[in-house]
């Protein structure tokens, strides 16, 4: 499979047709990969891809990251399924036009929730969450395949989310409010769920906004809450479930039981899923003249 | 240092009742950036705003706080008189602690202390004020009015008698409306139309008004003052220029349909014009029912035509015109279908799905859905009308008989928020006694019946006209109808006397339904089209139901007639006169002047997201090219239409870079405003 890719990417790349490839190579330890950007079509050997390759390549598209750098015309990357929804919702966030991207798309199977849980295989007590609801394991959008692309049927809604959302959301409000009050305890605010986030493109993010000084800077309980509350609020309708901001939290809080929570609702109430569509609107900024309540009317 | 001043105001004792201004005047002197207070007993009264002038000059005051009414009472007021004193209107804030305080408390300590807070917070909001210069705005000295009913044709003919050029938008083929309908009017039984048909050649001739019949507005773009309105001139298939009206087309046509203008009592050719004295008297083919245009046959009307005015091949035209103003004059139609289902109608945006079903089941059982002799007001103006299916002479619709007794039925509908609306449709009980008059002048030994529930007769000789048809032997009886049905080929009205507490039946030969009057069907859509606002029934909503009755939600677009409410002709023509004139003190200025609390962009911030355009209900914000001084593109961002913005402040809501502000209402003023507050939680 990875064999197609780096001739694809090598014909592309000598054509002059795409400026580079973002994909995985092999990371400093045998456990882990890490992010490569191959320039030279003779480098396209160190793409690699297997269930290690957890890293939500699209952040790398995004506008706030000074990506795509200047004088890049288009972009190869490698996308999951998941990878490739954060780009369509980057598309219909104007973010990104379909054109400077070429979507190499791989078929995945899974991968795993974090590096040091790696021994070489692929099961159920170490794959991420997000895998077991995953309904893009064929991605549903790209410029190149490896082999067939057999079609998946992905109208239905997305997988109810992971069993600790309902669990958490099960508990009364003051249960639920001291489980977050402890999780946050260890909370220093290094925003590294906001700088892996493929959606955060603000400029200035809302938080380091000083004139109002929307958010408390410190990380106490007010800060931190803040911080994580507005953060889910702005993903609502937007987030496309990658997972990473868990993935990069120093301290293992488990932030985007927020963002899951977010979708079930938004898909609940206006049956929208983010990531499928680059011209659908999201339900927050749109109203219907036909809405079951009437009160917009 | 903010050299702000504070006016609290006392209101009398409004204010001072529950609230000890004294106080509050001390404590907020103590405030930082408070230069000078003052408590007086009437700020807005001449001598307080003397006052207030005074204390800007002498102080040199950079911001002033009015501790008084609700801003939309006096802001203005005081926005005036600051500017008057030099000092930027928008360095002006009121704190409410009237509506907000006085009027809602009874306990003068807290209230007090709460007085204190509300005018600390807009203290607090002040020192960010920016000072702001209104934006001005070119005129387009043209008016659009929208239905060329009666409505439309008086506010037409006072814009154009003043100099205004006008344009008149008609669906039908000919203006008039509803009015063109009628037979007599209350209260002088006048001939409706011997009064209507010379305001509409008027029209016709006036040179500075131009009609164009037949015709929709597709849409409407632009703000107050610069509108550019999409009209689409739907196929007369006639050449409108040609034409001279002869008649010869329409009355060869050998095709009938039923025709609406005569609610359907009679039958009307093909090719059409809806009344004798239609303005403008050119026909139209009616394409739905032509034979030339369903099967290609026919064709007579073009060989008959002296003039070769008939065009089969035209097609609908699409002009585009700019405006300054809009009168919205589109009418009302009665409520529809209340006769088959007498007493089970709702309107068809009220009706639950499930429900609409299951009446529909029932319908073809329902007793009254029969009974062809059961017509409502409008059908019954069309008997009587000289003009109409029987010229005059009363004859029920069954069998053309001369009616012996007939039922009229009053708030068939209306004052029924279970089954119709809630809300008097206003001109049905004059209008029943009309019906009774003109039926007892038709037919002499004729019987009428009035079931009624209350007569409201408000309006200059209304009362004696009910009175005069009371003794012109109508029978009115307070009561409801409870039942139709059919008995020989009579009506079996059952019903309820409630003076003298007997059940009633009657056997009528016809019964007249005065069913409710509401808006027109799309009445929502022309709203959307328009941007106003409307209520739950689909009336366009006035901008203040006292104060401001003919504007509309949207600057530049005013309301006549009954598609703002229930009216009758004299109402309706007052409001067309009044939103005429509306427009010409519009138009009396050479420019605009627009408020200035209108989203901002943060042009270096916006991450051309563009979710305020999507968002934006007024299509104000649109995306911009930002440039270097060379001319080198750098970056897209929203760009504001100053003109267009209404500061809804829904842009601020969605920006998640918070990169659009609302000037007047800045995240810093309104941060400001809330920190401020003794208890809260920043």
């Amino acid at each position: 499979m990875i064999e197609a890719i780096r001739t694809q990417a090598h014909n592309l790349l000598e054509n002059k047709e795409i400026d580079v490839v973002i994909g995985y190579g092999n990371g400093s330890d045998p456990t882990r990969t890490t992010p490569v950007f191959i320039r030279k079509p003779e480098e396209v050997n160190r793409l690699i891809f297997d269930p290690r390759c957890i890293n939500s390549l699209p952040v790398y598209l995004n506008k706030r990251q000074g990506y795509p750098k200047k004088g890049w015309k288009r972009v190869g990357i490698i996308g999951k399924g998941c990878d490739i929804r954060a780009i369509t919702q980057l598309i219909a966030e104007n973010q990104l036009s379909r054109d400077e991207v070429y979507i190499f798309g791989v078929p995945c199977d899974g991968v795993v929730s974090h590096f040091s849980k790696w021994d070489g295989s692929l099961r159920d007590d170490n794959r991420a969450t997000k895998c077991s609801e995953c309904d893009v394991h064929i991605p549903n959008d790209c410029d190149f395949f490896p082999g067939e692309r057999p079609e998946v049927d992905r109208s239905g809604p997305y997988k109810v989310s992971a069993p600790q959302v309902l669990n958490l959301f099960n508990l009364k409000t003051d249960k639920r409010f001291k489980f977050w009050e402890k999780e946050f305890e260890r909370c220093f605010k290094c925003y590294a769920c906001r700088e892996v986030c493929p959606h955060c493109s603000c400029n200035i993010c809302i938080t380091d906004r000083t004139t109002p000084n929307w958010i408390d800077q410190a990380p106490h309980t007010k800060g931190v809450f803040g911080w994580h509350l507005t953060r889910a609020l702005h993903l609502v309708g937007r987030c496309t479930g990658c997972g990473e901001c868990t993935r990069a939290c120093p301290v293992d809080i488990q932030v985007d039981l927020f963002n899951q929570r977010m979708k079930d609702v938004v898909q609940g109430s206006f049956g929208y899923k983010s990531g499928y569509s680059e011209t659908e609107k999201p339900p927050l900024i749109t109203y219907m003249t036909d809405d079951s309540e009437n009160f917009i009317q | 240092m903010a050299k702000i001043g504070v006016f609290v105001c006392q209101c009398g004792n409004n204010i001072a009742r529950t609230v000890d201004t004294a106080d509050v005047a001390e404590k907020t002197g103590e405030l930082s950036g408070v230069a000078h207070v003052e408590d007086y007993k009437f700020m807005c009264s001449a001598p307080g705003q003397e006052m207030f002038k005074k204390a800007i000059k002498d102080n040199n005051l950079d911001g002033c706080i009015v501790s008084a009414c609700s801003p939309k009472m006096h802001e203005a007021t005081f926005r005036k008189a600051a500017e008057d004193a030099g000092l930027n209107p928008f360095k002006v804030e009121i704190a409410n602690i009237r509506e907000q305080c006085s009027w809602v408390h009874d306990d003068k300590e807290i209230a007090t202390a709460k007085s204190k807070d509300i005018t600390k917070m807009m203290v607090n909001r002040l020192k960010y004020n920016r000072p702001l210069e209104r934006y001005k705005m070119p005129v387009t000295k043209r008016a659009l009015i929208i239905g060329g009913g009666i409505a439309g044709i008086q506010a037409a003919l006072d814009l154009a008698n003043a100099q205004i050029p006008v344009s008149i938008v008609e669906r039908e083929p000919s203006l008039g409306g509803n009015m063109a309908r009628l037979s007599e009017t209350f209260p002088t039984l006048d001939c409706s139309q011997c009064i209507l048909t010379p305001r509409m050649v008027e029209v016709s001739n006036h040179p500075l008004i131009s009609i164009h019949s037949y015709a929709e507005l597709e849409k409407l773009d632009g703000y107050i003052g610069n509108f550019r309105a999409t009209i689409r001139l739907k196929a007369k298939s006639v050449i409108e220029k040609d034409c001279t009206g002869c008649g010869e087309c329409w009355e060869k046509c050998p095709f009938t349909v039923e025709n609406e203008f005569d609610m359907g009592l009679s039958k009307r050719s093909v090719i059409y014009i809806p009344f004798p004295q239609a303005v403008p008297t050119v026909p139209v083919i009616d394409r739905e029912n032509c034979p030339k245009f369903i099967k290609d046959k026919c064709g007579l009307c073009a060989k008959v035509c002296g003039q070769q005015c008939i065009d089969f091949t035209q097609q609908d035209r699409v002009i585009e015109e700019e405006f300054g103003a809009v009168i919205v004059a589109t009418g009302f139609k009665l409520m529809p279908n209340v006769y088959k289902e007498y007493g089970g109608y709702r309107p068809p945006h009220m009706t639950p799905k499930k429900l609409t079903a299951k009446i529909r089941k029932t319908l073809p059982r329902s007793t009254a859905g029969r009974l062809v002799d059961v017509i409502n007001g409008l059908e019954f103006e069309r008997l009587a009308s000289a003009s109409g299916p029987t010229g005059g002479e009363i004859r029920r619709p069954s069998d053309g008989k001369v009616p012996e007794t007939v039922v009229f039925i009053a708030c068939v509908g209306s004052r029924d928020c279970n089954k119709g609306v809630e809300y008097c449709s206003k001109i049905c009980c004059m209008y029943t006694a009309k019906h009774t008059m003109l039926y007892q002048h038709n037919v002499h030994h004729g019987k009428s019946y009035v079931f009624y529930m209350d007569i409201r007769a408000g309006g200059k000789g209304y009362e004696e006209f009910i009175n005069r048809a009371q003794s012109e032997n109508a029978n009115y009886v307070r009561g409801r109808v409870s039942r139709l049905s059919k008995k020989g080929d009579k009506i079996l009205v059952k019903g309820a006397d409630t003076f003298t507490g007997h059940a009633l039946e009657i056997e009528a030969d016809m019964v007249v339904l005065a069913t409710a009057m509401v808006p027109q069907e799309d009445a929502m859509g022309v709203a959307k089209n328009l941007g106003i606002s409307y209520d739950q029934h689909g009336f366009f909503s006035e901008q203040h139901p006292k104060l401001m009755p003919v504007d509309s939600s949207t600057g530049g677009i005013y309301l006549a007639g009954a598609c703002q409410g229930v009216k009758d002709i004299p109402e309706t023509v007052a409001q067309a006169s009044a939103a005429a004139s509306k427009v010409m003190q519009l138009f009396s200025r050479e420019e605009l002047e627009r408020e200035p609390e209108v989203a901002i962009v943060d042009e270096k911030n916006c991450m051309n997201c563009w979710d305020c355009v999507t968002v934006c209900p007024y299509n104000a914000i649109d995306r911009t090219e930002i440039t270097n001084r060379q001319g080198q593109f750098l970056k897209w961002a929203a760009k504001v239409n100053p003109g267009l913005c209404q500061g809804c402040g829904l842009c601020n809501t969605v920006c998640r870079s918070k990169s659009i502000e609302l000037e007047g209402y800045t995240d810093q003023q309104v941060y400001a405003q809330i920190t401020a507050f003794e208890g809260a939680f920043v």
